[in-house]
């Protein structure tokens, strides 16, 4: 684990290499990468391996480890347009996009809730700043302030509840929270704690209620923003409502209030989407469902709702981080994100509708691919728990196809406007960029071990 | 002014806020806190501007007043119980009235009216001073005396300043107003430990006063005095971004070194099992940091549109001799979380 920190970290000492600093970044990454596949993988295990005394990784976050290292070079391949800033600003994008990475490698691999905590919070400086330094309109500040002010107000009260849990328990070790009891004085004051330490995860993730600042922040973010922060960013929330849940064990009615609040989140979102005009924002409210969705089942905390939590982590950060490039493919040509205007490319494009189909029939859910694998047992998991929330969610699936595939109609097989027509080729590293969002997607489906490890 | 005067002027505040810090007789005290008023007067006041003037007449006249209080409280102390050592605060009367003149000295709130009127009439060299220097004879009183009497007074007086720090900075345009609420907000941070284990709040108030020169030193050499001048202005690039580091630093995010401001009081609240007290400081937090960021945002982060003929050019400001002090103050708000295992060596 801490080969993979000090290459992630080594590889800033890249951006000063003169012409070719992007090339070179890249290849570092993708060394990285590879070199995260062959050592951090957890063989299937479900307990701790690479135990050091403050890192250490297990079968929940070695797949989002390898998804964050597997996500940094794609997003040095989709962002082209800052390769027209000065070379101070240039530099500036990488380094801040290295250290976003940095982080997120600290904050999976940290076997400290505090240390977990502020390698969590970190992530948030660097992206504040790539939405408001390198955004394109002038609502991005207040998509940058929405951001900051939103997560902050769920983590404070998450710094308190730790600092609550290291006095209670007298230690922060993540392996030990199974076995350590939070003596809460009256029934309130455990629930009370359990909310505290929760929000700011579901603020992160985000639920229904919690989640006005993601479609601002993914509309006015540059694309290595949009996605990194619908790959990763969003999967900490899972990734601590996860953790967070071995030190409290016995709190049922609220947990169960929430489980409904996430799939009547994951429902409304879903219809909101068939009404959005601008085509990150609707990809932007699909992310809110599929991880409201995962929410619930983090929430619900049985074998099969996690292992599809993480299942569908994964795929849906694959799919959402996809999605956001071939947006950004046609915004960087037509300069517009509008749905009715962005339509009908299958025209004039060569390969591209064929990215479109199976990103979006893979935001579906469509069999195989592993967002279906992780939705079924989400929802295997809730029904069994309840069976009064098998039809919202059965109508939230059906809302996903809806929207899913208006996605894919509008932007492909609508009748194209003419004055977009002046459309330079899709490059191939624009083709290489999706095609490695696609490919462990389709890896994933024969080797569903790797993302679905998970026992109480 | 003349450089022997303007020696003699430093050399004697420095000498008043060491007599302060040094000495175990009310007497020195109270001497040296007139000491340290008298001798910047006519530092802050040497100037053709009349705000300068009116800035230093206000602050005179509020510590003189409070100076006297702490006298009269010392006496009052000295009639109760019979002897002039600092360490003989056992009466609340006595404490009380010599906190309330401590409390008017630092800014806190409800006595905190003086201190942004103050700040936004000087320039910047002369709020380091204000900000900074003069804080730190006060607040030693303040701790040695919390080692003897807990008095909840403290707390309410904390509570207060943090929500008035961000409140009150929310609706300001001049940036020394705006770091003034912004040192009101700290000080509540750091006088509500000194209620627990006054020890801790000494690296606070370090950790405050480092970042505070900080960031006042880059604004007097950007001449950053209106937020429409904080995207106008000369600084170099790089020290932008440490601008924007140290007031993010400032406002207690994590992992910069301003979040140990943030933590440690945390959880010395909730090592004494106060946990009521924690969301007012919570919500003052979270809104000073709204006008952190929006200093943050007008700096470095928005860039206007130039025209390409006559792109602005970075030049360094008026006096270099600040740029190295800023670059060692710089790295304690970038690693200065490293720092915390210090403060688990005071429990």
């Amino acid at each position: 684990m801490l080969t993979l920190l000090s290459v992630s970290i080594s590889t800033i000492v890249l951006i000063n290499v003169k012409k070719w600093n992007w090339n070179a970044l890249f290849v570092a990454l993708a060394m990285m990468t590879f070199l995260s596949i062959t050592t951090v993988n957890n063989s299937g295990s479900a307990s701790w391996s690479f135990l050091s005394h403050s890192l250490a990784v297990d079968s929940l976050s070695a797949p989002l480890i390898i998804l964050s290292c597997w996500l940094a070079p794609l997003c040095f391949l989709a962002q082209n347009v800052v390769k027209g800033n000065s070379g101070s600003l240039q530099n500036g994008f990488l380094a801040l996009t290295c250290s976003i990475i940095f982080f997120l490698l600290l904050t999976f691999s940290s076997l400290n809730i505090l240390s977990f905590f502020i390698c969590f919070e970190a992530t948030l400086i660097p992206t504040l700043v790539l939405i408001t330094r390198w955004g394109a309109n002038v609502e991005r500040l207040q998509a940058g302030t929405y951001f900051l002010f939103y997560t902050l107000f769920g983590s404070l009260p998450l710094l308190v509840s730790i600092v609550l849990i290291s006095q209670t328990t007298s230690t922060l070790m993540i392996p030990i929270s199974e076995i350590v009891s939070l003596q809460g004085n009256t029934f309130f004051s455990i629930n009370i704690w359990w909310v505290i330490t929760i929000v700011a995860f579901l603020v992160k993730m985000p639920i229904y209620g919690f989640h006005l600042w993601l479609p601002k922040a993914h509309v006015e973010a540059p694309v290595a923003g949009s996605m990194i922060l619908a790959a990763i960013l969003l999967k900490l929330g899972g990734y601590g409502i996860i953790r967070m849940n071995a030190y409290f064990p016995d709190v049922t009615t609220l947990s169960a209030i929430l489980t409904v609040i996430c799939c009547w989140g994951a429902l409304i979102t879903s219809i909101l989407c068939t009404r959005q005009t601008d085509l990150k924002a609707l990809i932007a409210y699909s992310s809110v469902g599929h991880m409201s969705l995962v929410a619930a089942g983090t929430i619900v905390f049985s074998d099969w709702t996690i292992s599809g939590a993480i299942m569908l982590m994964v795929a849906h950060g694959l799919v959402s981080s996809a999605l956001f490039a071939l947006a950004n493919i046609l915004y960087e040509r037509t300069h517009t994100r509008n749905i009715f205007i962005t339509r009908g490319f299958k025209m004039i494009t060569v390969l591209l509708p064929f990215w479109w189909l199976i990103s979006c029939a893979a935001n579906l859910g469509l069999p195989p691919l592993p967002n279906l694998i992780g939705e079924l047992y989400i929802i295997t998991g809730i029904i069994s728990w309840s069976i009064f929330l098998a039809p919202i969610l059965g109508v939230a699936t059906v809302f996903g196809a809806i929207y899913s595939l208006l996605i894919y109609q509008s932007t492909n097989t609508q009748s194209i406007v003419l004055s977009s027509m002046n459309f330079s080729e899709i490059s191939p590293r624009e083709h290489i960029l999706i095609l490695f969002h696609l490919l462990p997607l389709l890896s994933i489906i024969v080797a569903p071990n790797s993302c679905m490890v998970w026992s109480n | 002014m003349n450089r022997l005067v303007n020696a003699f002027l430093l050399t004697s505040l420095i000498a008043g806020t060491s007599l302060v810090i040094f000495s175990n007789h009310w007497f020195p005290i109270w001497l040296g806190l007139e000491l340290s008023t008298l001798s910047i007067i006519p530092l802050l006041s040497y100037t053709s501007q009349s705000r300068s003037v009116e800035a230093t007449l206000k602050y005179f006249l509020v510590q003189a007043f409070s100076a006297a209080l702490l006298l009269n409280g010392a006496v009052l102390n000295l009639w109760i119980s019979n002897s002039w050592d600092v360490n003989s605060i056992t009466s609340p009367i006595s404490y009380f009235i010599i906190t309330a003149a401590l409390i008017i000295k630092l800014g806190l709130a409800p006595c905190h009216f003086w201190f942004p009127d103050v700040l936004s009439g000087l320039p910047f060299l002369s709020t380091i001073i204000i900000a900074c220097w003069q804080k730190i004879a006060p607040m030693f009183l303040l701790l040695s005396l919390s080692n003897l009497v807990s008095s909840e007074i403290i707390i309410v007086c904390s509570i207060l300043s943090v929500l008035v720090g961000g409140w009150g900075g929310l609706n300001q345009i001049s940036v020394r107003k705006i770091l003034a609420y912004s040192s009101i907000g700290h000080l509540g941070w750091i006088t509500c430990v000194a209620f627990f284990i006054p020890e801790v709040s000494y690296l606070l108030f370090l950790f405050y006063i480092l970042n505070n020169t900080a960031i006042l030193l880059i604004c007097h050499n950007g001449s950053l005095y209106y937020l429409s001048s904080l995207s106008k202005s000369n600084v170099v690039p790089i020290t932008a971004i440490l601008f924007s580091i140290a007031l993010l630093s400032l406002g207690g995010l994590p992992p910069l070194g301003g979040f140990i401001n943030k933590v440690i009081p945390l959880i010395v609240f909730s090592l004494n099992g106060n946990n009521f007290i924690i969301p007012f400081f919570l919500i003052g937090s979270l809104i000073s940091l709204f006008f952190y960021i929006r200093i943050v945002f007008n700096t470095s982060l928005t860039l206007f549109p130039q025209h390409s003929l006559n792109i602005v050019s970075f030049r360094t400001g008026n006096s270099s001799l600040s740029q190295p002090i800023i670059s060692t103050l710089i790295p304690i708000t970038i690693w200065g979380l490293l720092l915390l295992p210090i403060f688990f060596l005071f429990i």
